[in-house]
């Protein structure tokens, strides 16, 4: 029996080709979708997961409370990895961990610059996994040790062995005492080399200070410790050890920090959004739900194409079960055909999206027990929902009714199917509006006044360079060099924040939190930053180095000084007046309000050097710049980089996710069209008689095209109704996301409900116009 | 084998209820061959349809083979049809994307014949209507003659007792409908009771007994051959 099912399903697939091709490729397409953004989904959720003692990894956040905020914050003090530890028993290990360094090496006489640098203590290889090819298995035990990652022992040392050689790092002479493997894409912890913690407390007093926040704190728990004890028995931990912190701790799982830390402050850059993967299950859903409805439209409206064949197998002695497993086995036919098509598409899709997602995605992900586990049900369960329907329509066929053929209308069933079609459409409406509104937002973030020029700025990395007085001088001896600065971070995402502000009026019990940068006397006009009130840093004035202090209206306004230039301010010690007020500028993502922000001068911590250049010879200019850098400092490669495409990848994760939405949009509409393309089809198939007579009566060809069109048009006007609510709804939650957001635009929606419906026009008329245009005498012989 | 009485047949719609059979009491002895006869609309095939299990009665009782049936489900109705009832139509109605050989199968899958027997059964029936040569051509292939006799091989596969025939020769030219009042009558000399829905007098003389009907009712029985069990 099983041969005779397979063998009607597929000669009735090569029969009906136009049909079985549109219902498999609008089903391929929805499962490529599927497949594409779950791998996505899949690679998001398994970062991190691959630690052995992963379930009892901690990180240790704070949460800070001031008199105008309260903050979650990614960052503690250095001391408390050691002191926790040694104060609960039920902390096994502790680590203090900072990465995203940018060292110098000494290799014999050669200097190297490494990125991606890191540091922590001993217990870090005892937490995590990050598996010891060669060398000592407690690789950080000794202070003049350094660890690499198998690829930077290679760029370093080529084919030596590297193990034994030495490394000179800030004057230190380390060896080099383990491999490592290198760390896997999907981990939020990265690095290329790690260095003991103790190297940068020793160079950094603060450090060892209980009231800076400035490295992130990992513990381990021993096993079938409660989280919920645990974390309550920390929370207050902080004030004990200095009565003046007021910061509550608590512990994030190491398997959320990748997907759940949006929103901490001073955290590590390039994290993951939760928000994504759940925007993004849903855009699967719809993409999922479009193509089912394309399929159980098609099955259903040519019902009365196997009404004679049901009707004999029911005259012969088919069951109305043994029907219903027939029609559910071709529905798991047609579904694997197009899954079979959809793992081919997916295959040659690949390469174009990962460089989309910037991802290295791969089919092999199926492979996983849980995915495949969920390939196999999520295939079977959508082969039920979309094969259940038009079985048990097919099924319920009188056989007498059945084998009258043309007698039987078309009629049954076609409620659900406006139903589908109406469903359909809708969703395709809604994720249309929401990709056009996105993309207005991005579009909006992009060329939004940061209050700063970001444009002809370029700049590289002079960390541990100490003439920048005299580089200054002879950088702007070139016509192309507008202006020379120097600084410790560059003016778009700065992090560093200190609670330590006192200034005249300030009451005992305000707390206030400042992001900091240190400058040189030019960043200010380098960078084109308004000033509201008093004047920029200025070299003849000796004030500024006694020190002088800029901030930004918003520091003045939580501060709640009144006419600040003058006023008395001093942090961590330092004593001196405000001399100038910037006018507020985006110096954090756009998601982020604006907050407040102190300009330091100070000559250490100059780590950037930054130049404005003239539009006219970028090229020349950045040659004459390298050169200069060459001859200044010819132990280092300096590359100069511009700043304004350094400030764009802030919005890369945007940017993909627009361009994702925006293509999974398209391909929805696409099935969408697919669906509404064979539905016409059939239809006008069913109408060819009622065509032929009012041809025969006088209609043209335009008033047939009309009659035709009408029903469609009318579904996709329905769709719109119900849509337009929903999307907006949806769209007002996403834009809340961002603290600078454009408002909603009707114009969006009009031009939307309105291109719909000349999609859907189109769509059909390719079939109603040739209908139309047929001959009225072959129609009335039809029957 | 076949009793009704007072079989009465009714289709209603929101405004309008048609009574296709209206009372009906009528015998058919096994081995009969019996033709059904009226004009359009009368209720011939209604009353084949009922005989032949394929839909329940408003009223009255059909009996078959001694069992009372017309309350019957749809699953019992079924069960009992395909083991003793062969059905052939005026449009053969053969599944366009089986071949002979595979259309004339069906009804065995149903009754869970091996396929070793299948295949055998098959064989033999196509070589008795001659038309095995044909065995892997499609429906369309075939002229209407060639279609009607494959749609009588896949009536005769499962041995039934009981064939019916609704206006067999209806859609086939003089020759050919000879030739399947001549597989018809030979089926019932083995046995077979056959009931048969004409239009066609000369096509009603192969039957032992022929019944008029006119909007529902029985109106006249001739016989025109002695009947012998």
């Amino acid at each position: 029996m099983f041969k005779n099912y397979l063998k009607i399903a597929l000669r009735n697939l090569m029969r009906n080709k136009v049909f079985s091709v549109i219902n498999i490729i609008g089903m391929a397409i929805g499962l490529t979708c599927g497949i594409l953004l779950s791998l996505w989904i899949f690679d998001e959720i398994i970062y991190d997961k691959f630690h052995e003692n992963g379930e009892n990894i901690y990180r240790i956040l704070e949460n800070q409370s001031y008199s105008s905020q309260n903050m979650q914050v990614a960052v503690t003090p250095g001391p408390l990895a050691e002191s926790i530890k040694n104060d609960f028993p039920e902390i096994v290990y502790a680590t203090r961990y900072s990465q995203g360094l940018t060292q110098v090496f000494k290799v014999k006489e050669k200097k190297i610059t490494v990125t991606n640098g890191a540091s922590a203590d001993e217990d870090f290889f005892k937490m995590f996994s990050f598996p010891i090819i060669k060398g000592s298995q407690t690789p950080l035990s000794e202070i003049n040790s350094i660890v690499l990652t198998e690829d930077t022992a290679t760029k370093i040392f080529g084919d030596t062995e590297a193990i034994g050689q030495h490394v000179s790092i800030y004057g230190l002479d380390l060896q080099v005492t383990a491999i490592v493997k290198n760390v896997p894409r999907n981990s939020h912890i990265s690095f290329n080399h790690l260095i003991p913690f103790q190297i940068m407390a020793d160079r950094n007093p603060n450090l060892d200070n209980w009231g800076s926040n400035s490295i992130h704190t990992y513990i381990q728990l021993a096993k079938n410790t409660s989280f919920e004890q645990m974390s309550e028995k920390i929370k207050m931990y902080l004030k004990e050890k200095a009565e003046e912190l007021s910061s509550e701790l608590y512990l994030q799982p190491l398997t959320d920090t990748y997907l759940h830390s949006v929103g901490l402050v001073a955290d590590y850059g390039g994290m993951g959004d939760f928000r994504y993967i759940v925007l993004f299950s849903i855009i699967v859903l719809f993409i999922i739900v479009i193509s089912s409805v394309n399929f159980i439209s098609l099955s259903t409206a040519r019902y009365t194409k196997r009404a004679k064949e049901v009707g004999l197998r029911k005259v012969v002695g088919s069951q109305r079960s043994q029907l219903i497993w027939q029609f559910l086995g071709e529905s798991m036919l047609l579904l694997l055909i197009a899954l079979g098509a959809a793992l081919v598409l997916v295959e040659l899709c690949l390469p174009a999206f990962n460089n989309i997602a910037a991802k290295e995605l791969s089919l092999m992900y199926l492979l996983n027990p849980a995915m495949l586990f969920g390939l196999i049900v999520f295939v079977v369960f959508i082969g039920f929902l979309t094969g259940i329907y038009p079985a048990f329509l097919l099924s319920s066929f009188k056989p007498v009714t059945a084998l009258k053929g043309s007698q039987i209308s078309g009629s049954k069933g076609s409620l659900f199917r406006k139903i589908m079609v109406v469903t359909q459409w809708s969703l395709s409406i809604i994720l249309i509006l929401s990709t056009l509104m996105i993309s207005k937002q991005l579009q909006f973030m992009k060329n939004k006044k940061l209050g700063f020029e970001k444009e002809q700025i370029v700049y590289t990395n002079i960390r541990g360079f100490n003439e920048i007085d005299a580089l200054k001088r002879e950088l702007l001896k070139y016509s192309g060099v507008e202006s020379v600065s120097s600084t410790s971070a560059l003016p778009h995402n700065i992090m560093n924040s200190t609670s330590g502000s006192v200034w005249e009026g300030k009451n005992d019990e305000d707390t206030f939190l400042v992001h900091y940068n240190i400058v040189d006397y030019d960043f200010i006009e380098t960078f084109k930053i308004e000033m509201a009130e008093g004047r920029s840093f200025s070299q003849e004035l000796s004030d500024d180095t006694n020190f002088g202090f800029i901030l930004n209206q918003e520091a003045i306004k939580q501060m709640g000084i009144e006419d600040p230039i003058g006023k008395q301010y001093s942090i961590w010690g330092m004593e001196g007046q405000i001399v100038g007020v910037m006018k507020d500028f985006h110096f954090k993502p756009l998601h982020n309000p604006i907050e407040p922000m102190l300009f330091l001068l100070l000559k250490d911590y100059l780590e950037i050097l930054v130049v404005r250049i003239d539009t006219a010879d970028p090229v020349n200019t950045i040659s004459y710049l390298e050169e200069t850098m060459a001859k200044f400092d010819p132990e280092r490669k300096h590359e100069f980089r511009f700043f304004d495409e350094r400030y764009n990848v802030m919005y890369n994760s945007e940017q993909q996710m627009g361009t994702i939405l925006r293509l999974f949009t398209g391909l929805a509409i696409f099935i969408a069209c697919l669906g509404l393309f064979g539905l016409s089809t059939f239809m006008t198939q069913q109408r060819t008689k009622e065509i032929g007579i009012r041809k025969v009566m006088g209609a043209d060809v335009p008033n047939i095209v009309v009659i035709l069109s009408k029903e469609f048009t009318k579904w996709v006007v329905i769709a719109n109704l119900i849509a337009c609510p929903v999307a907006y709804f949806i769209i007002n939650k996403l834009l809340q996301n961002f603290a600078y957001r454009i408002d909603m635009s009707y114009k969006v929606f009009g031009i939307t409900v309105i291109s719909s419906i000349l999609i859907a026009i189109v769509t059909v008329s390719f079939q109603t116009i040739k209908a139309a245009n047929s001959n009225p005498v072959k129609a009335l012989k039809y029957e | 084998m076949i009793k009704t009485v007072d079989l009465t047949k009714f289709y209603r719609t929101d405004e309008v209820e048609t009574t296709a059979l209206n009372n009906v009491n009528m015998e058919i002895t096994k081995g009969e061959f019996v033709a059904i006869m009226g004009p359009s609309g009368c209720g011939k095939s209604t009353l084949l349809n009922l005989i032949g299990l394929l839909d329940n009665p408003n009223k009255g009782e059909l009996h078959f083979n001694d069992t009372e049936v017309s309350k019957h489900t749809e699953r019992m109705r079924t069960n009992l049809r395909k083991s003793n009832i062969g059905f052939i139509f005026q449009s053969f109605n053969l599944i366009d994307e089986l071949t002979v050989y595979e259309n004339v199968e069906l009804p065995l899958l149903y009754i869970k014949m091996s396929s070793a027997d299948r295949k055998k059964r098959v064989t033999e029936v196509l070589d008795r209507m001659k038309i095995a040569h044909r065995a892997k051509h499609f429906p369309q292939q075939l002229s209407g003659g060639q279609q009607q006799r494959v749609a009588v091989a896949r009536a005769v596969v499962t041995k039934p007792k009981l064939i019916l025939a609704d206006e067999p020769t209806g859609n086939l030219d003089s020759a050919n409908g000879e030739e399947v009042m001549d597989l018809l009558t030979q089926l019932n000399e083995e046995g077979t009771t056959i009931v048969m829905v004409t239009h066609s007098p000369s096509h009603a003389e192969y039957a032992h007994r022929v019944i008029q009907l006119f909007d529902g009712h029985i109106v006249t029985e001739n016989i025109k051959k002695e009947f012998h069990l």
